[in-house]
């Protein structure tokens, strides 16, 4: 990331997401004080990704938008708490979304349930269907682009454990492919996408 | 490090984990900053995938948060020695032990005020019983060597609170939900050798305290019939590792 800020700085061109993050800081500190203003711009800048992510788990519009709302209070209250050296207010956000979101569906659906559905084979939406309503065009091509470095069994792995919120134990029986492999999937899987779309501390 | 256990930083990350496996995974990252450093780009990362999929919110859920956050208290920023705070992201800190001890001192006292006034006739029999055990939750606290977890599962909230001087665990309910008809909350130490019962909920805001058990590093906690059972037989509703 250092030698890709270089080089943007060299050619002149600012450095975007360095920008936003550090606006987003300074956001984060005047909500930590209780500004409700600033949580109102906060709102803005994350509740169609937030809202997105969640439903993109949930499926439930209903259920989506009360767990939104939780994330959000969520958010409110531990604005304190966030540290911008740990990672993006971005990821903050989005790790707390997910978190909620698949907490919800797996304490709402039985074990039961999930069994029958899993032997049934059942994967009620294509990983790549993606709802690209409001989603920055250039934000969703470079990850789809990125999704298309993977291999077939690290993209159904990643995406199985993270858009439908499945435990990797739960993705081996899916994709009928032992423990270790997937444990493993997951983790190259994600390195590569995180070397694709530039992701680093 | 574990070359073994490294390779769940990336179902970690995207909570792919089984409760029981995030809990010894926790455990293993606070030791482990290359681990942490992992999780971190993999959360950045995956927060990628979730913003490829934003779509737009209903109009009206901006003014229910807005309404929402009107009613909530913000948490204070953080100073002191960091806890770990299960069942979370982020660690939690505290000012001081002695702000640890107030919280704890509000949780325990509060929901037995309420209750107080509900059942007046057991009232000073409880308060006996309460300020008795509070008592041990307070030595507990001053003590060396002591960790206060927060934990939250589901609906479920808790905070425990490990003394190593004392050998005892304090479980103090928080939000617990009613654990159903003829049903209970029963509370275990888990080691290598097994699960220990480590007694019952009284009810859903009376502190329970135990002792250690040599080797337990889990506490978990299942809903159980009546009066209990010798051992689990349900799947814990709630795991927290007590390093």
């Amino acid at each position: 990331m250092h030698g890709a800020r270089a080089e943007r700085a060299r050619s002149g061109k600012p450095d975007l997401r360095a920008v936003a993050q550090s606006g987003h800081q300074d956001l984060m500190s005047r909500v930590a004080r209780g500004d409700e203003q600033a949580f109102a711009e906060l709102y803005d800048l994350l509740a169609d990704r937030i809202y997105g992510l969640v439903l993109r788990v949930m499926r439930d519009p209903a259920q989506s938008e009360e767990v939104t709302q939780e994330v959000f209070i969520d958010l409110w209250r531990t604005a304190s708490r966030f540290h911008s050296e740990r990672g993006s207010v971005t990821s903050w956000a989005m790790t707390i979304a997910h978190r909620r979101a698949v907490d919800r569906v797996r304490s709402a659906q039985s074990t039961v349930d999930r069994e029958a559905r899993m032997a049934a084979g059942q994967q009620d939406t294509p990983f790549d269907s993606v709802s690209d309503e409001v989603a920055s065009r250039f934000e969703q091509r470079q990850v789809r682009n990125c999704l298309d470095t993977l291999t077939e069994l690290q993209r159904e792995s990643v995406g199985l454990a993270y858009y439908q919120g499945y435990t990797y134990g739960e993705v081996a029986t899916l994709l009928d492919t032992p423990l270790g492999t997937v444990k493993t999937r997951l983790r190259d899987g994600l390195i590569r996408l995180r070397d694709c779309l530039g992701v680093s501390k | 490090m574990n070359a073994d256990i490294h390779t769940l930083t990336g179902a970690y990350a995207l909570h792919a984990l089984s409760e029981a496996e995030r809990v010894e995974f926790e455990d293993h990252l606070a030791q482990c900053p290359a681990c942490a450093k992992e999780v971190a780009e993999m959360q950045e990362t995956a927060a990628r995938l979730g913003s490829a999929v934003a779509t737009q919110p209903p109009e009206s859920l901006k003014q229910d948060v807005m309404a929402g956050i009107r009613r909530v208290r913000q948490l204070p920023p953080d100073e002191g020695p960091i806890i770990p705070l299960r069942g979370r992201k982020w660690p939690l800190r505290v000012t001081s032990m002695a702000a640890a001890a107030a919280a704890i001192a509000a949780i325990v006292l509060g929901s037995q005020v309420i209750r107080l006034d509900d059942e007046a006739s057991r009232a000073e029999e409880q308060l006996a019983e309460v300020s008795s055990r509070y008592e041990t939750v307070a030595d507990m606290i001053a003590a060396q060597n002591t960790k206060i977890m927060a934990a939250k599962s589901g609906d479920m909230r808790a905070t425990v609170v490990v003394s190593r001087q004392h050998g005892k665990v304090a479980f103090l309910p928080k939000d617990v939900p009613a654990p159903g008809e003829e049903k209970t909350y029963q509370l275990w130490l888990i080691g290598p050798d097994g699960a220990h019962s480590a007694g019952l909920l009284p009810d859903q805001d009376t502190p329970v305290i135990a002792d250690t058990i040599e080797g337990a590093n889990v506490l978990g906690v299942t809903i159980e019939p009546e009066g209990g059972s010798e051992q689990p037989t349900t799947d814990p509703v709630m795991t927290m590792a007590l390093g």
